[in-house]
């Protein structure tokens, strides 16, 4: 059977009764939202690796309490903000909230020019060093809504908060991050 | 629809979650208004720049090193675990656990001698209670003796015969004939004991006495009764249709009885009384026990504290002649009321009215009869 074809929830009911290998099915499956999610939120390759990891364990270890009620990507992501809002808090303490030069990143573009290349690095650095400015709470919703593009109902389901708080919290970030972002980007509009 | 409505309805307008006339109006009043079609740009170029943020990919073998902690988290199976469990297949642990338990039980039990002779008692007593013992059918050195015993006729009649009846009842039934808890509950093999004298009897009493701890009630449950009240043939000499039989034995302590009764003795019955312990024939004499008790002995003096409890399975058409019987015996201090309903519900029931009788010991101070 295709690995594809199997739903989360029978792999959920699999590793429940004991089958460990059905949990690597479910890491291979999600690995990659939870890794950028977490990466965006710490902006540290190193960190979200680590986190990432501490994600997918404390999720093996708490699979007897996942009821099935909500989706385990739901699931997923609420242990995956938890664990990257603590690891946030331990690296502001430590770094000051340094943004790391990020020398990891692919580029999506196949063959840049060299000054089109520093352009786009640039943004995203940019863009990085807002989130990282965000509050926790506005970070964790615009990642969930525009970089993993969460339906609002799921984002509510994830913060465990209703639609109505997740659309005024939206706006409150995007807000934010508009005016961190605004120097940058904008500057040079208005002068216009 | 001014500014700051549209500002509301602004991020939902560019995550396109707005319905169709609310996104007609809020376009319609964007494309209107500088100043809101430039705060909608601004806020879609944002939502742009973090939506096009290149996805990272998570570091190589990143499932494979989890999946070497999760392995190495789980508890190590132990050597059963590993050979044992896996042939197993699908036999359900639990049942084969209880069949074994079960199993283990039955062999112990087997093996035991202690439980398979208490078994064997048990069904004794089943049976003998079962087939009830008449006055014709007792056996042969039973019979002897009160062969012997009628023709003596001597000095207490009244005790002889309730020692026969016991003696009968003992040999036939050995563990219905404990007369006190405090006696081996064990299954005594049934020796036919040879016809004795009264003096040998007497003899042997007062050997054995001695070592029955004074007790201040004692049960008495046994079918060695059976067709006597108190154990005095003379009294109770089966009357019509058939004697009063204990039926099944009672395990102490479940006994609930239909109804009680408090009789005072009127005159020295028992032959395991201490009495025997310090009287001489001459206080066994019915002019003895007749004489107020002013004996200064020890041992009469724990007597006279002793009360006895015995319970008769009595069919419900006997009762009354049970009653009767009682009132002849002893003087009846305390009696039930008894309805006529009960009795016709035990009728009905088939079943037989389990009394009590609580016998109180001779006082002394009133003469008896």
């Amino acid at each position: 059977m295709d690995s594809d074809s199997i739903s989360d929830a029978e792999y959920v009911q699999k590793l429940q009764r004991g089958q460990a290998d059905a949990f690597e099915a479910l890491i291979r499956r999600h690995e990659k939202a939870i890794f950028n999610l977490v990466y965006r939120m710490l902006g540290d390759y190193d960190e979200a690796a680590e986190t990432a990891q501490e994600v997918f364990l404390s999720a093996y270890r708490a699979i007897g309490q996942f009821r099935g009620d909500a989706n385990f990507s739901t699931w997923l992501y609420r242990i995956a903000l938890n664990h990257a809002t603590t690891r946030r808090k331990t690296m502001n303490t430590r770094h000051q909230r340094q943004v790391p030069i990020e020398n990891t990143e692919p580029l999506s573009d196949p063959q840049p020019g060299p000054a089109e290349s520093m352009e786009k690095k640039e943004i995203r650095e940019t863009v990085q060093r807002a989130l990282n400015s965000l509050s926790a709470d506005d970070a964790t919703v615009i990642l969930l809504r525009d970089l993993q593009d969460v339906s609002y109902d799921e984002v509510a389901r994830v913060l465990e908060v209703p639609v109505g708080t997740v659309k005024s919290r939206l706006h409150r970030a995007r807000q934010a991050l508009k005016s961190e972002l605004a120097s940058y980007f904008y500057a040079g509009r208005k002068a216009v | 629809m001014n500014c700051e409505e549209v500002a509301k309805h602004l991020t939902e307008y560019l995550d396109k979650n707005l319905d169709m006339a609310m996104t007609t109006r809020v376009a319609t009043h964007v494309i209107s208004c500088t100043h809101c079609r430039a705060e909608s740009n601004e806020l879609a170029d944002c939502i742009q720049q973090v939506a096009t943020l290149p996805v990272m990919e998570p570091p190589l073998g990143f499932a494979q090193r989890v999946m070497a902690h999760v392995r190495d988290s789980e508890p190590k199976a132990s050597l059963w675990q590993r050979l044992i469990v896996p042939l197993t297949g699908g036999i359900p642990v639990r049942t084969t656990a209880m069949a074994v338990i079960a199993i283990f039980a039955v062999v112990l039990y087997q093996n035991e001698p202690a439980l398979k002779q208490n078994r064997e008692a048990d069904l004794a007593l089943k049976s003998a209670s079962q087939t009830p013992i008449k006055e014709n059918e007792l056996p042969a050195p039973t019979a002897a003796r009160q062969a012997s015993e009628t023709s003596q006729k001597t000095v207490a009649p009244v005790r002889a015969s309730a020692d026969l009846a016991k003696r009968s009842n003992a040999e036939t039934l050995p563990r219905a004939s404990s007369s006190s808890p405090a006696e081996s509950p064990q299954l005594q093999p049934a020796t036919p004991a040879p016809a004795r004298t009264e003096t040998d009897i007497a003899a042997e009493e007062k050997k054995e006495a001695p070592r029955r701890p004074p007790l201040r009630v004692q049960e008495v449950t046994t079918a060695r009764d059976s067709g006597f009240i108190f154990g005095d043939r003379r009294s109770f000499i089966g009357p019509p249709p058939a004697p009063i039989v204990l039926e099944r034995p009672i395990a102490l302590g479940d006994r609930v009885a239909d109804f009680e009764f408090v009789v005072r003795r009127r005159s020295p019955q028992r032959r395991d009384t201490i009495e025997n312990l310090n009287s001489t024939e001459a206080e066994d004499s019915p002019a003895a026990a007749r004489r107020p008790s002013t004996m200064p002995s020890t041992g009469r003096a724990r007597i006279e504290s002793i009360a006895e409890i015995r319970f008769y399975d009595v069919a419900p058409e006997h009762f009354e002649i049970f009653k009767k019987e009682l009132a002849t015996e002893a003087n009846i201090e305390s009696e039930p009321k008894v309805s006529g309903k009960e009795i016709e519900a035990a009728k009905q029931a088939d079943r037989q009215l389990l009394v009590k009788v609580t016998i109180l010991p001779v006082d002394r101070a009133t003469p008896t009869r």
